[in-house]
């Protein structure tokens, strides 16, 4: 199967003066032409780091350990500068959590957006100025020639993240990587923004990696998802498994720990206990022991492997494993029929 | 207002300056009314600017009203002086959304407990404020080990532990909690929503609830408000904000919660809201919804709605429900 972009075995680290903190530890995963992919996670999951090492966007003391990304058949991990510089915004484009930030506060955003599409071709004034145009109406930014001259500071926190959109789209990427886009904005500014990249996608047959920590979000954009913690992912599986038949502790902790909208308020919230590891002294074995309730002595000496559940669908767990005891384990028949 | 009510919010505004343009104020909380009954868990939503947090504010006197009154245990508070206002101190307590600013970094945990402590003056010797503290951080799920160590040594999860020990230590009557679990791990925020459920029955605590999450509002909440460019739009018990919002507003923001389940997101049809927030400094004439309202009528861009009881016990300001 020839997938769009394929990472295999991806180990990403960072050098400080406490030494090395390994950040994203053999993480590996595809993304299919038109799909939407979530990656879920708390801080310090690996989520936003795996998809910087895509881009190799890395602060000076990260670095690709090893592993392999594969966009169509280039390889980018050993591409060089100008190669990157092509892909970069050309065939993936990213947009960020805190689009004040990421837009330059003294350029008008028209100009900004120009910049973006001369860095990848040579095109005239007119024509910079009339694509501008038509990627802010694209991104529904309204009353657009009058918006091409105006400061980032003149527009709200939604209408910044629409002109980030729209200066990722100016090139018409393959892939789209979005971190945490809507975590800034409100809820009514998040469900538009969520609308507007699901019919962009549809409209020019774009990949999407969704990255957020909110169940939520992804549930109502993405069609596969990933759940990563410490730096490994724990499991993967389309939407609906990932939901509705989780086979994981921490996906399942995860899916309990927010109320539903019809949530009985006399029963507590099922919380997970502690907090996630510290990257520069990770847990022994699987990442997750400390704070799960089905631990055993395995989970503290051996990181799981994964078990493929189905032919979509992985997870990290040593309750999955053909030796796994039949009491306490939510995903053996007998245990969970016993629950 | 009826006996068991602790804290009475009247025609409260608030209005602050802009900078450089001497005629134009931001209208942050512009004429709100609401009430708390003891023990009880008001809720308060809103998009960013909609005045939810100067309310807050406002209550723990960090703001002085424009005008209106505050009226906690029936006296007005709104506009005393802060000699008068320090037994109140002592009733009121605050948590923050950020807990990495809210906590000075160059305290120790036991300086930061102890120091409401010292000063309401409850404590005579070291001490007994040493004991008081590790009671209290025993109490938030840390222990007397914890006492020496600095903010930074923390998790967000913990630091907003030592928030609630520290507001907490005075025994408060009232605790306003201004978007306590957003910058909190989706793991961490039922921990610190779970302790807040504790204290509130074990201590008859009083809360004001601030949160954008609505699902967690509900949750936690025995009313909720709904709050927009600094008017309270609808106010009614935590069931009936789901099951029969009446504001065309609230109705938005229900339809905006992304829901954690892939069938019911995709089968979501009602439309949510459109365009941006208008500026709190110059809001719209009429209903100040009226601009991204899907139900607006004329009377809507002319004349104001009132908050008024629609019956059992549900207020809303809509022309919809005010005209029959």
């Amino acid at each position: 199967m020839s997938s769009l972009l394929k990472v295999k075995n991806l180990h990403t680290s960072f050098f400080t003066q406490d030494g090395e903190v390994k950040a994203v530890k053999g993480v590996s995963f595809h993304l299919e032409k038109g799909e939407t992919l979530g990656i879920v996670g708390e801080s310090g999951s690996g989520k936003s780091v795996s998809s910087l090492s895509i881009l190799k966007l890395l602060p000076p003391a990260g670095r690709i350990i090893n592993g392999e990304i594969m966009l169509d058949d280039k390889k980018l991990v050993k591409a060089d500068r100008s190669t990157m510089r092509d892909i970069r915004g050309g065939k993936i484009a990213m947009i960020f959590q805190d689009p004040m930030s990421s837009l330059n506060p003294l350029i008008p955003v028209g100009k900004q957006v120009e910049e973006m599409i001369k860095t990848h071709g040579n095109h005239s004034k007119k024509e910079l100025k009339k694509m501008v145009l038509d990627l802010f109406e694209k991104v529904q930014i309204p009353d657009p020639s009058k918006r091409y001259d105006s400061y980032p500071h003149e527009f709200s926190g939604g209408m910044r993240q629409r002109v980030m959109i729209a200066m990722a789209l100016s090139c018409k990427p393959s892939v789209l990587i979005a971190d945490e886009p809507t975590t800034a904005l409100d809820v009514t500014i998040q469900d538009q923004i969520l609308k507007l990249l699901r019919n962009l996608q549809d409209e020019m047959q774009m990949s999407i990696i969704f990255i957020s920590h909110n169940l939520g979000v992804v549930a109502e954009i993405c069609s596969r998802v990933m759940v990563m913690y410490g730096g490994m992912v724990m499991e993967y599986a389309n939407i609906n498994d990932i939901f509705k038949h989780p086979k994981h502790p921490y996906t399942m902790g995860l899916l309990q720990s927010i109320p539903s909208i019809d949530q009985d308020k006399a029963v507590a919230l099922q919380s997970i206990p502690g907090s996630p590891p510290d990257l520069s002294n990770p847990p022994t074995g699987c990442p997750f022991h400390p704070r799960c309730r089905y631990a055993r002595k395995i989970c503290s000496v051996q990181v799981p492997p994964t078990s493929e559940i189905s032919e979509d669908h992985g997870s990290r767990c040593w309750l999955l494993s053909k030796e796994a005891p039949v009491n306490n384990n939510p995903f053996s028949e007998q245990g969970s029929s016993n629950d | 207002m009826t006996d068991n009510t602790l804290l009475e919010v009247k025609d409260l505004v608030k209005y602050f300056p802009v900078p450089g343009k001497q005629n134009s104020v931001v209208h942050a909380v512009d004429g709100v009314n609401f009430s708390i009954k003891k023990g009880e868990t008001l809720g308060l939503v809103g998009e960013s600017g909609c005045g939810k947090s100067t309310v807050a504010k406002s209550i723990v006197r960090m703001h002085k009203p424009t005008s209106g009154s505050i009226f906690f245990e029936s006296r007005d508070i709104a506009r005393i002086g802060a000699r008068d206002l320090k037994p109140y101190r002592k009733k009121i307590q605050m948590i923050f959304q950020d807990p990495y600013s809210s906590l000075n970094p160059r305290m120790t945990v036991l300086k930061l407990v102890a120091e409401p402590l010292i000063a309401q003056k409850l404590v005579s010797t070291a001490n007994q404020a040493r004991d008081l503290v590790i009671e209290i951080l025993n109490k938030v799920g840390l222990s007397a080990e914890h006492t020496s160590r600095y903010p930074h040594e923390f998790s967000g999860g913990q630091r907003q532990r030592i928030s609630l020990a520290r507001a907490l230590i005075i025994d408060p009557e009232l605790l306003v909690c201004d978007e306590p679990i957003s910058a909190l791990d989706v793991s961490i925020q039922a921990q610190v929503i779970n302790l807040l459920q504790e204290f509130k029955s074990e201590r008859s605590l009083t809360y004001l609830f601030i949160a954008h999450d609505l699902s967690m509002v509900r949750y936690v909440s025995d009313h909720v408000g709904v709050m927009y460019l600094g008017k309270m739009m609808e106010l009614c018990n935590s069931e009936q904000i789901y099951k029969t919002a009446l504001h065309p507003y609230t109705r938005g923001l229900h339809a905006a919660i992304p829901i954690a389940d892939p069938d019911a997101a995709r089968a979501k049809k009602i439309s949510a809201i459109q365009g941006d927030i208008p500026s709190p400094i110059s809001p719209p004439r009429g209903c100040r919804f009226h601009t991204r309202c899907s139900e607006c009528m004329k009377i809507c861009r002319e004349e104001e709605p009132e908050l008024k009881d629609v019956g059992g016990d549900h207020l809303v300001a809509c022309h919809l429900y005010t005209m029959r």
